[in-house]
């Protein structure tokens, strides 16, 4: 690339952000947003507040520790396939979406009739929560996609994650003020997380408009069968997005490791965790949008590319030995937001790019089941390490094998190019 | 787009859920906590405002009711009257020369909080300190110008199963800390003595305020260590020693044997002079607690046995066994 070609590109990008057009998303977009941010609400609520959850990220052992984050991660995979593929047989992806959120909504009212009885009846329920989030996810995407034109479609991801990660970060803040202003009434906090689940399904209901579907993709529709599942392996436009987001995962280190290593080696107490998380979901919120218009006029591929440079400068500031506490958690933290903003929707942007809108969400299934096995596989093999050889090998193991795939990745930009522009 | 008046739909189902759970809030009684039922004495509690003169024991009150949990105090010489509350709640409690420690898990908020307070006579609060982990020892120095704090540690060290702990030093005129145990220059044999794993834990303070003693555990054995605060440095004495109490006097160590066959502890005292050591007759009971000096020839310790929980007063003679001296009774202090 040369630099007159960016010059240009930098000319273009200035002239189009302040055209208000450009960054007008759809209102199913935004009614998916709101669908998202209500049941994150939900579900962070109670989970910010669920003895259990500390237990997770704080009081395991490591190997236990990455089998749990693993299991969380890539336990729903099944789900989330059957999610895709029930909703591109269907067409009704609104609908396929809508059970998933509806299974959660119910899981919401076991906890508040389960509330305070046993640990293991709430980690059961846990589950089934994860297996309708993973339920929901690919048609979701798919309808987000099929609602905006191609060169919005970071944008629009940008815009929903972002809702998302607004509800991740509200759900404990609720929580800590009805605990607050009523000491003791847990029983409020299930009610209430059952009320915003089901809220959120009505906004699904009232706010998302089932895109018509053209008449090409009906046709595809029929034709579709069982094998079709595994049409994004055969397809050489998906494999690359497939195999680079895979590989990524494969060398992530999973937040709740970070969170641990980060608070051990600055001296600083276990209760810090939680607020970490909520300070990446801040980040990650504030820099979704920016960054998804980026995505779409300089190209998804380099800015997903750039959000794992993000991610090594994020585990500098976490293991690099600058114990400036609490400066080093807040540069880590709002890296690993940079990091999520730059991936997450950016990469099921990438995604819907080259994915048939027939197959679109089993495709997208197939992605976020790609970095789901790579991220089960990280956080086992990285726990494994751990316990054997300790920490700062694991570390240094984990962050040679990301810059590793990151050259790999900058490498291969020309065979690459194809599937960002 | 959507269907006209499908967000006027939206937004009166958001008012509907608002309203639904401050229904919910205010129609269903709080659910009552175990400990406000019955059971609650009516017998008139005794509070004071400052730590009565002569020879006293500071303790954490656990009997069941109000009072559970509060910091109490009973006079050496008439243990039976009644307990005297203070105006403080704490896990774990120590006092000497007018000046006091007291641990506390704050557990109100959303966080549990670990915190340690530097309190004077007079029950005020001089100093809050934050600690890493939930609070387990606490031992302030016979002059009272220094304290040690032993929390454990979970998430300190995973390298082996079992816990960790944190030790830290502090001035209690200023509440800053002095040091943490775990950065001291440690000598075995005559060689340097550094592993990854050092857990300290249960410090006794000699008279001087500086010398100390302490329990070292690494690769599993757990050795009794004595040092110095301002040099930094200690040196490991011996093997299989937990929770040193030194005397008065400064002549005997009292200190918890780790058992062998079984899991639990034997309590043991230790001549520093002629390092001879022998059993005391706490019974067949397990003890695991850092015992305090009674007198000269006693120490007193929690436990629950049988008989009753609470704090138990032993003769380190080896031969008399122990009775019970206050029932529901927790973390003594004794302060002559």
């Amino acid at each position: 690339m040369y630099a007159g070609d960016w010059l240009t590109r930098l000319t273009d990008l200035a002239r189009d952000a302040r055209n208000p057009r450009q960054w007008h998303v759809p209102s199913n977009v935004w009614g998916l947003g709101v669908t998202s941010m209500l049941t994150d609400v939900s579900s962070e609520m109670v989970l910010s507040i669920l003895p259990a959850y500390l237990v997770m990220t704080g009081g395991l052992a490591p190997l236990a520790l990455g089998v749990a984050a693993g299991v969380h991660e890539g336990g729903p995979m099944l789900a989330a396939w059957a999610g895709g593929l029930m909703a591109d047989r269907s067409g009704r992806r609104k609908l396929t979406a809508g059970s998933g959120y509806a299974l959660s909504a119910i899981c919401r009212l076991g906890w508040f009739a389960l509330s305070g009885r046993t640990i293991t009846a709430i980690a059961g329920l846990v589950l089934v929560d994860r297996m309708g989030k993973a339920l929901r996810t690919a048609p979701r995407d798919a309808i987000i996609s099929l609602s905006v034109r191609p060169g919005q479609l970071a944008t629009a991801f940008g815009v929903h994650r972002a809702l998302d990660a607004a509800g991740a970060a509200l759900g404990p803040i609720l929580a800590f003020v009805l605990l607050w202003r009523m000491p003791g009434r847990y029983d409020v906090i299930f009610f209430a997380s059952f009320v915003v689940a089901v809220l959120g399904v009505v906004a699904l209901a009232l706010l998302v408009d089932e895109t018509p579907e053209p008449a090409a993709a009906d046709a595809d529709r029929i034709r579709l069968s069982s094998r079709d599942v595994f049409a994004a392996f055969g397809d050489a436009a998906v494999r690359p997005v497939l195999i680079l987001a895979t590989a990524f995962a494969l060398v992530t280190i999973s937040d709740a490791f970070v969170y641990l290593l980060l608070v051990q080696r600055s001296h600083a107490g276990a209760q810090w965790i939680p607020l970490l998380y909520t300070g990446t979901s801040v980040a990650f919120l504030a820099l979704a949008v920016p960054v998804g218009y980026l995505a779409d006029r300089i190209g998804g591929r380099a800015v997903f590319v750039f959000g794992h440079l993000l991610l090594l400068l994020a585990y500098a500031a976490a293991f690099g030995g600058f114990t400036v506490w609490p400066w080093n958690a807040v540069a880590c933290v709002a890296l690993l937001g940079g990091y999520y903003a730059c991936s997450d929707g950016v990469l099921a942007g990438i995604a819907s790019r080259v994915l048939p809108a027939a197959t679109r969400a089993v495709g997208l299934a197939w992605v976020a089941t790609g970095v789901s096995v790579g991220r089960l596989c990280s956080a086992i093999v990285f726990g494994v390490v751990w316990t054997r050889a300790g920490d700062r090998i694991a570390v240094t193991a984990f962050t040679t094998a990301l810059v590793i795939v990151l050259c790999a990745a900058i490498a291969t930009r020309s065979t690459g190019t194809a599937v960002a522009s | 787009m959507t269907r006209p008046g499908a967000r006027a739909l939206f937004l009166v189902a958001c008012a509907a859920a608002i309203l639904a759970v401050a229904v919910y809030a205010v129609l269903t009684p709080p659910r009552v906590g175990p400990e406000s039922a019955a059971g609650a004495a009516d017998t008139p509690v005794d509070l004071i405002a400052s730590v009565p003169e002569g020879p006293v024991m500071l303790f954490r009150e656990a009997s069941p009711g109000p009072m559970y949990g509060r910091l109490a105090v009973v006079q050496l010489s008439r243990p039976d009257a009644p307990r005297q509350i203070a105006p403080l709640s704490c896990e774990r409690i120590h006092y000497a020369a007018g000046w006091g420690v007291c641990m506390v898990n704050d557990e109100k908020g959303l966080l549990v909080r670990h915190l340690a307070y530097v309190f004077d006579r007079a029950f005020q609060i001089r100093h809050t300190i934050a600690l890493t982990g939930s609070p387990i020892r606490a031992r302030v120095a016979p002059g009272g110008r220094r304290a040690a704090l032993t929390v454990f540690e979970r998430g300190h060290s995973y390298a082996e199963d079992g816990f960790s702990t944190r030790t830290t030093v502090i001035d209690t005129a200023s509440g800053r800390q002095l040091a943490d145990l775990e950065d001291f220059a440690i000598e075995k044999d005559g060689a340097a003595f550094k592993a990854i794993d050092f857990n300290f834990w249960g410090v006794t303070f000699a008279r001087d305020g500086d010398q100390f003693f302490a329990t070292l555990k690494t690769h599993g054995e757990k050795y009794l260590v004595k040092g110095s605060i301002d040099a930094r440095r200690a040196a490991v004495l011996r093997a299989d020693v937990e929770c040193p109490s030194l005397s008065p006097d400064g002549s005997l160590i009292v200190f918890k044997k780790p058992l062998t066959r079984e899991v639990g502890w034997h309590l043991h005292v230790l001549d520093l002079a002629t390092g001879v050591e022998r059993p005391l007759n706490q019974g067949r009971r397990s003890v695991d607690d850092q015992v305090d000096w009674f007198d000269d020839r006693q120490v007193v310790y929690h436990d629950s046995a049988s008989e009753g929980t609470g704090i138990w007063v032993l003769p380190v003679d080896g031969v008399t066994p122990p009775t019970l001296l206050l029932p529901n009774a927790y973390s003594p202090a004794v302060a002559r």
